[in-house]
């Protein structure tokens, strides 16, 4: 609904950006310096359950692993760093091949993509392809050796990292008209993907038809470089929600959040016709996030999605309840020495840590005070 | 809007003049309304809110409980690894461990106690990093994604706030990279979209208070929206209830769901231009539809068939390319201009009637046709078919000694045998009673035109069961004329028969007495079949003529048909070409398995008829020249017969032969009859056997031309499958027109009485006539859809309907209903060519005047030509001046890109291809013949490679459909070239190779130069072609704007193709592109012309070993070019990548 307002009787269900009766309370329980340089990416590892503890950050040439020790204490685990000064890395997932061991898949602005055991610390294989700088990486949870990348060339690429190949390409004839800036697997539907960029839309590929590719992927013994790689040129829905970047999305269930730097996440529901892509939402709600007009700052979500940490230009991290309606904050996180731009923050497993980075190469830790009362995870 | 309430408060005011108590309830009314309005707008506003508000939560709900799901799902699947290893973990690596602070707590003593961990200087807490090895990345431009953003430049603005912005260094001129020139887009006003909350707020709220101006202003008002809007999207409710409220009462509301929905609204808005659409279709159709449309709102698909053929097919028209044969073809545009082709192609399959073949279904028209007939009945004719065969033989015994004639016979005659078989199925029932008995009835009969159709028919049979008895004449008369009337030009037939029948009179019409009874059955499909016997008859009246040494008359009637045809057109010479071809076809045709075929028999039935010949010439000798005549007939029966089997043997090479008007070909046939008659006349028997052919083919084209000018296969099968009329063409060509001809043409004229046009349009109109009428009914059920599809159908398949119903309407029409139809239409057709239309015969794809016109202008244009046919083709080939004034005046001129004319026949001086400088291509619109059209080249052994070669020299690519020699082989060719070229089969055309894509291998590597480099795979010959310069075709505009940031990045692949286009390679491209430039290069780069399209070849300019790296002359124009491709540049490197810039867009040309 860029440009136009919303009409009556669709209004979503906004957010009051203050703490409301229902709430978290977080203290800083650990910072460190990652570097001089820029963080752009901390995530954990919600891939293994053996490893929902570890996190990764990139910046830099420069990508760690840490450990979240109990008791606010983190370990320091790996650190690579590439040979290429330039490099900056400007995203990182966590991988898995099929027998469990930890990969990292890394990239920045040589758009080159780095494979990296951690549990041999090698350098696995570096993927070429994308034609400039890659922004965000995302593994696919159900089929962890999945990762899309998202890039400045306008386009989608969904590489294997276990065999290496390029499988496809979302990009074309309905393809983002500017860089893509954040992507996102559906997380049970494993043909659905979301991606929004400078095009200020935000469009959702579905991949079945391509799903043969896929499936021929997980076997494939040949040459990557021989590998049939497809184009995906048309997505299945293509909203206009905003009318700025779009630099981040994420999907709630069949929902979708996603930020621009109009100092709020929406969430919204895509509305599929049966003809055209050019799609209908309804927005259902807004999560205001104050003084968070920049782009290139992305949020984060535990595995549960029932908390939503999300940094802004100030330093200061507003923890949403992303499924309560109306939306409730739960708490805003600020810290003295936390000035700089937050780029993105990685929620723990179970809400309890929040961990963010900073445009001066901090690293902070926020631990929940008091039991976490997560009802989805207690159920296990 | 204050205007509109002022007239409210008046019209208000008026009433309550009216009456004094109603005012009074609407003062009180007015008073309270703002309070009642405010009231009523907030609670309804309250209940829209908290509605939406709990299907948020509802929404909200329901996608918890699916992300639970799923969530729960990921949980298992995350510990699926925990399970089997559990104590692994990344632990062991752990290095360093950075304790808990409790930062929050001390707030001064934070910035000390920051631990860094990959600080230099504190070199304990380090930890190794690994070191990821240095990993080039692939160069932008080999990893271009697909975009057509170049395509969607102009009109796609859905990208906002995107533009680049370069500063140029030198000059500070700020260069914008937008999409478009327009800095501002026009904020459109936009129409309100009632949600289904505004929706309900104006219905309630109206339903509250009353449908009031006020209310309106105050609901617009309230939800931000045009006062206006909210009326009618009010009487778009209202209107909507209504039509809900009608379908509950009348029980059914399935067809229109209306609710009050935004969506309602589109719907209404989609109908209104739906009915709009129909009422625009005009004419019968267009009600039909509307009655569809007024009935009920009907399915989608009765809507598609309502409509016609023209509206289906639109976005075929469209988006079709006709010059790549693709949808929506990139290179040149969707929406093109419809060119339609003056010449049409051959329908693809012979005519039904000659078809053998089993009957393609239970409803096949073939069926109903064999149906009626009794048993008694094929008997007769089957006897008849027999007899008629002896005498074919006959007369084919009487032909000579040549061996080649007599392979034709016997093809002849082998098809012939086959149709005799057949003779049940082509001969109706009604035949069968051939007695002459009731003259009287036949003259009444007669006025019916299916009647006369009998008659003609019975004729045939009377005369092959030579039962001759004394008819009345004037009914045999009548009958012939009628015949010559549908002959359209007829006039010679006409004489012909009036003299005939001056000696005929005894014997002609035993038949027609029959017409009655066949009537009945006259099924219409047949009456072609009719005439054309009746016709051969004619014909072989002519021919029996002749042999009865009647030659006083028979030249009277030469000249006299001469005249007429000669008067009517001068085309014949035209025709020769074509002929060739027939030729050809011809001799293809005379396969050696069909000599082998009936070798035994064959021979016996040649003694026979040669005896049986004798005999009838006896006869003919003693009888009258009629008589014999009537003998004869069967046996052209058969022949026309067996040659439409032929038609059917060669439907293959149909396609091939170009349409001729049946007419001019029968002038021609007749005129070559003529000579040949004149020229064998002297019992020359090869000749007469050759005028006996040519009048059986001129009988056919006789019927065909009349039959409705359709221009179906079946006649230019005819023609073209017709070998028989060869020899004779041969002789006309051999032989140097006859100058005498034409004063004796003009001498006949005077004396031949003109047809008696009026008897010739009152027959035909009855015949028409009645046809149409027992055809409406059945073709009265078509839809325009279908009818438009039938015709379609018939301009692709010819008139087989068995093909037409099985393809093109299927499900929709049986077989014999597609024959109905089509013999149907072709009346109608006859009819409005007789009456001077000629709308439906251009409509069931006929030989019009139009066409007529092609050949008179070709005749033209042959006629100038002729004698200098040699040069013909090396000068005409040059083309238009534009052409050859860039083959002299050098490479400089920039080409012209080539737009399609639509020009019909020949161009003139409006053209626009001639206005811009081209030469007209096969994409045009103009005929072959047109003066402007390149004509390829006609190389025999120079391969197309030298200048010499008039397509080379003009810097085109020869094309296999424009050249003479040029064609694709594959395989052994045979299958692909015409057998006319098959003694030059080893004859390879060298230049095709962008057309056919025969590049060299090219490979991509480090320059030894600068950036990245072209390199050949394997060795190559001087001038040999290694491949293609590709990209992005974009207009110069674009090109300028483009331009200035490649040449600021110092890397520009931009090419001059022409005057409109410049082929941008950097995002799309092949690998060429990256050939450096060099002042001494090893390859140069080409514009060349490839089926109307400009394209850029790199050619080797010397001999390239393999592996060497390709170099080529940007020619970038002297004051534009970068530093590094300065002319006296000092050569060794051509480096692309270099530094420096230059002032202007660098774009390479070719050289």
């Amino acid at each position: 609904m860029a440009g136009k307002s919303i009409p009556f009787g669709n209004e979503p269900l906004e957010g009051i950006p203050v703490v409301g009766k229902k709430k978290r309370d977080y203290k800083v329980c650990n910072r460190m310096a990652g570097g001089k340089r820029p963080l752009y990416a901390i995530t954990f590892n919600f891939l293994d359950s053996r490893f929902f503890n570890f996190f990764a950050t990139a910046g830099g040439n420069r990508i760690t692993v840490y450990e979240c020790l109990p008791g606010g204490a983190v370990g320091v685990l790996q650190a690579y760093v590439d040979e290429d000064k330039d490099e900056s890395f400007y995203t990182v997932s966590w991988a898995s091949d099929n027998a469990g061991s930890p990969l990292l898949v890394a990239s920045g602005s040589n758009g080159v993509i780095r494979i990296i055991d951690c549990s041999t610390e090698a350098l696995l294989k570096s993927l070429v392809g994308h034609g400039d700088s890659v922004n965000e990486l995302r593994t696919q949870a159900m089929k962890p050796c999945l990762v899309v990348s998202a890039s400045k060339d306008e386009s989608l690429r969904i590489w294997n990292v276990v065999t290496n190949v390029c499988v496809l390409i979302l990009a074309g004839a309905g393809g983002h008209r500017n860089e893509v800036l954040s992507v996102d697997f559906h997380p049970s539907d494993q043909y659905q993907i979301a991606s929004c960029g400078m095009d200020n839309t935000i469009k959702i590929w579905n991949i079945k038809d391509f799903w043969v590719y896929v499936e021929k992927s997980f076997t494939w013994t040949g040459s990557t470089s021989t590998f049939p790689t497809k184009y995906v040129q048309f997505p299945v829905f293509n909203a206009s929600v905003h009318s700025n970047y779009v630099d981040c999305t994420r999907w709630l269930g069949d929902l979708i959040l996603s930020k621009s730097v109009d100092n709020e996440i929406v969430l919204w529901e895509p509305m599929f016709k049966e003809h055209g892509t050019e799609g209908v939402v309804d927005i259902l709600q807004k999560y205001p996030v104050p003084e968070c007009d920049i782009w290139f700052i992305k949020f984060s979500c535990d595995f549960a999605f029932s908390t939503l940490a999300v940094g802004n230009r100030e330093g200061k991290i507003y923890v949403w309840e992303p499924q309560s309606s109306p939306p409730n904050l739960l708490a805003k996180l600020c810290a003295s020495g936390c000035k700089s731009p937050i780029r993105q923050t990685a929620t723990s497993y179970d809400g309890s840590i929040i961990l963010c980075c900073c445009e001066d190469g901090m690293i902070w830790r926020w631990d929940a005070v008091g039991p976490v009362s997560n009802t989805s995870l207690l159920n296990h | 809007m204050t205007c509109d309430t002022r007239i409210g408060e008046m019209n208000n005011k008026l009433y309550t003049e009216g009456s004094l108590k109603k005012s009074e309830d609407e003062e009180v009314c007015n008073e309270s309304w703002p309070r009642k309005l405010e009231t009523t707008l907030a609670k309804l506003k309250q209940q829209v809110q908290s509605t939406r508000n709990s299907v948020i939560m509802d929404k909200m709900e329901s996608n918890r409980v699916k992300l639970l799901q799923y969530t729960s799902r990921l949980i298992d699947y995350t510990k699926r690894w925990a399970e089997n290893r559990p104590q692994e973990s990344l632990s062991k690596y752990q290095r360093v461990v950075v304790p808990s602070d409790g930062a929050d707590e001390r707030e001064d003593g934070l910035s000390t106690a920051i631990p860094v961990i990959f600080s230099s200087s504190q070199s304990k807490q380090n930890i190794r990093a690994v070191k990821l090895a240095l990993q080039q990345n692939v160069p932008a431009y080999t990893t271009w994604i697909y975009l057509d953003r170049n395509q969607r430049m102009t009109e796609d603005q859905s990208v906002q706030g995107r533009r680049r912005i370069y500063y140029d260094p030198v000059g500070n001129e700020t260069l914008i990279a937008s999409d478009s020139e327009e800095e501002e887009i026009e904020e459109e006003e936009v129409k309100h979209e009632f949600s289904k909350g505004e929706d309900y707020i104006i219905w309630m709220t109206v339903q509250e208070c009353g449908v009031d101006e006020r209310v309106f202003e105050h609901i617009a008002e309230t939800l931000d929206v045009n006062c206006d809007e909210v009326q009618a999207r009010y009487v778009i409710m209202a209107t909507d209830v209504d039509k809900q409220v009608k379908c509950e009462d009348h029980g059914k509301g399935t067809h229109t769901k209306v609710i009050i929905s935004p969506s309602g609204r589109r719907k209404v808005t989609r109908d209104q231009g739906r009915m709009a659409f129909k009422e625009a279709l005009g004419g019968l159709d267009a009600e039909a539809s509307q009655k569809h449309g007024a009935a009920s709102q009907p399915g989608k698909s009765e809507n598609i068939e309502a409509k016609d053929l023209a509206a289906a097919m639109d976005s075929f028209d469209n988006l079709f390319c006709r010059r790549c044969l693709v949808f929506d073809c990139r290179l040149h545009g969707c929406s093109q201009p419809l060119v339609h082709p003056s010449e049409r192609q051959q329908p693809m399959m012979t005519t039904p009637d000659a078809e053998n073949s089993e009957p393609c279904g239970p409803n096949c028209y073939k069926l109903l046709r064999k149906a009626p007939s009794s048993q008694t009945q094929t008997s007769m004719s089957f006897s008849l078919a027999s007899s008629s065969s002896n005498v074919c033989e006959t007369s084919f015994s009487v032909d000579g000694v040549e061996k080649v004639r007599a392979t034709k016979r016997r093809r002849i005659q082998e098809e012939r045998t086959s149709w005799s078989a057949d003779m049940q199925l082509d001969i109706p029932g009604p035949i069968v009673p051939p007695v002459g008995e009731t003259a009287s009835k036949e003259q009444t009969g007669l006025e019916d035109a299916c009647l006369a159709e009998a008659g003609v028919e019975l004729v045939h049979v009377g005369s092959k069961t030579e039962k001759r008895t004394g008819m009345a004449a004037e009914i045999a008369a009548a009958v012939r004329e009628q015949d010559a009337v549908l002959a359209s030009d007829v006039d010679v037939v006409v004489l012909h028969e009036t003299k005939r029948r001056q000696k005929n009179k005894s014997r002609l019409t035993p038949s027609s007495k029959g017409g009655e009874t066949t009537e009945p059955n006259g099924l219409s499909k047949q009456l072609e079949m009719k005439l054309k016997f009746v016709e051969s008859e004619q014909g072989e009246g002519k021919t029996l003529n002749d042999d009865a040494d009647s030659r006083d008359r028979l030249s009277e009637k030469t000249v006299c048909e001469i005249s007429s045809y000669t008067s009517q057109m001068l085309k014949n010479q035209h025709l020769v070409p074509t002929y060739d071809s027939k030729r050809n076809e011809d001799t293809c045709s005379k396969d050696p398995e069909k000599l082998l075929h009936q070798p035994g028999s064959l021979a016996r039935k040649l003694r026979k008829s040669t005896e049986m010949l004798l005999d009838q010439v006896e006869i003919d000798a003693s009888q009258n020249e009629a008589g014999s005549l009537q003998d004869y007939q069967p046996q052209k029966e058969d022949r026309s017969r067996s040659t439409a089997a032929k038609k059917l043997a060669r439907s293959s090479r149909n396609s091939i032969v170009h349409n001729f008007s049946a007419q001019h070909q029968r002038l021609l046939m007749q005129m070559d009859q003529k000579r040949g008659i004149e020229e064998n006349h002297q019992k020359d028997q090869q000749g007469s056997v050759n005028i006996r052919v040519t009048t059986k083919s001129q009988s056919l084209g006789l019927t065909t031309a009349d039959q409705s000018h359709v221009a179906d296969d079946s006649i230019n099968v005819f023609d073209g499958g017709d070998g028989v009329s060869i020899p004779i063409e041969n002789k006309k060509r051999s032989r140097p027109p006859d100058t005498g001809k034409p004063k004796k043409v003009e001498r006949r004229e005077d004396r031949t009485p003109l047809k008696p046009s009026s008897v010739i349009n009152l027959s035909e109109g009855e015949l028409t006539d009645s046809h149409v009428i027992t055809e409406t009914s059945s073709v009265d059920k078509w839809t325009p859809l279908e009818k438009g599809l039938c015709e379609k159908g018939l301009q692709i398949f010819g008139r087989s309907s068995c093909l037409l119903a099985k393809t093109m309407l299927k499900g929709c029409k049986t077989c014999a209903e597609v024959a109905d139809y089509i013999s149907a239409h072709e009346k109608a057709a006859i009819r409005s060519v007789e009456a001077g239309t000629s709308q439906f015969a251009d409509s069931l794809g006929c030989m019009t005047d139009w066409d007529n016109e092609i050949k008179r202008a070709r005749a033209k244009f042959f006629g100038k030509k002729k004698g200098s046919r040699r040069l013909k083709f090396t000068l005409k080939s040059a083309g238009q001046s534009a052409v050859r004034k860039r083959m002299n005046n050098g490479k400089d001129l920039v080409c012209r890109q080539f737009t399609p004319c639509g020009c019909l026949f020949s161009c003139g001086k409006q053209c626009p291809c001639q206005l811009n400088g081209t030469c007209c291509e096969k994409y045009c619109g103009c005929a072959k013949g047109c003066k402007n059209r390149f004509r390829g080249c006609h190389c025999a052994k120079s391969q197309c490679c030298s200048r010499q070669c008039p397509c080379f020299a003009a810097g085109r690519e020869c094309d296999p459909d424009v050249c003479r020699n040029c064609w694709i082989g594959c395989g052994d060719g045979n299958s692909v070239c015409p057998p006319q070229r098959e003694e030059k089969e080893h004859y390879t055309c060298h230049n095709m190779k962008l057309l056919l894509k025969q590049q060299q291998r090219v490979l991509l590597s480090r320059s030894d130069v600068a950036g990245w480099g072209a390199f050949l795979k394997n060795t190559v010959n001087k001038h040999e072609y290694l491949g293609e310069y590709t990209g992005e075709l974009i207009s110069h505009r674009e090109a300028d704007k483009r331009g200035k940031i490649y040449d600021r990045e110092n890397s520009s692949f931009l090419f001059n193709l022409n005057d409109q286009y410049v082929l941008d390679a950097c995002r799309k491209g092949d690998k060429l592109k990256f050939a450096n430039h060099s002042p001494n290069p090893n390859c140069y780069a080409k514009v060349i012309m490839v089926a109307g399209d400009h394209r850029v070849g790199i050619f080797a300019k010397e001999r390239i070993m393999a592996g060497e790296e390709l170099f080529y002359d940007y020619r970038y124009e002297a004051d534009r070019a970068p530093s590094w491709a300065k002319r006296g540049d000092d050569g060794g490197n051509g480096k692309k990548e270099d530094t420096g810039t230059s002032s202007g867009r660098g774009t390479k040309q070719a050289s």
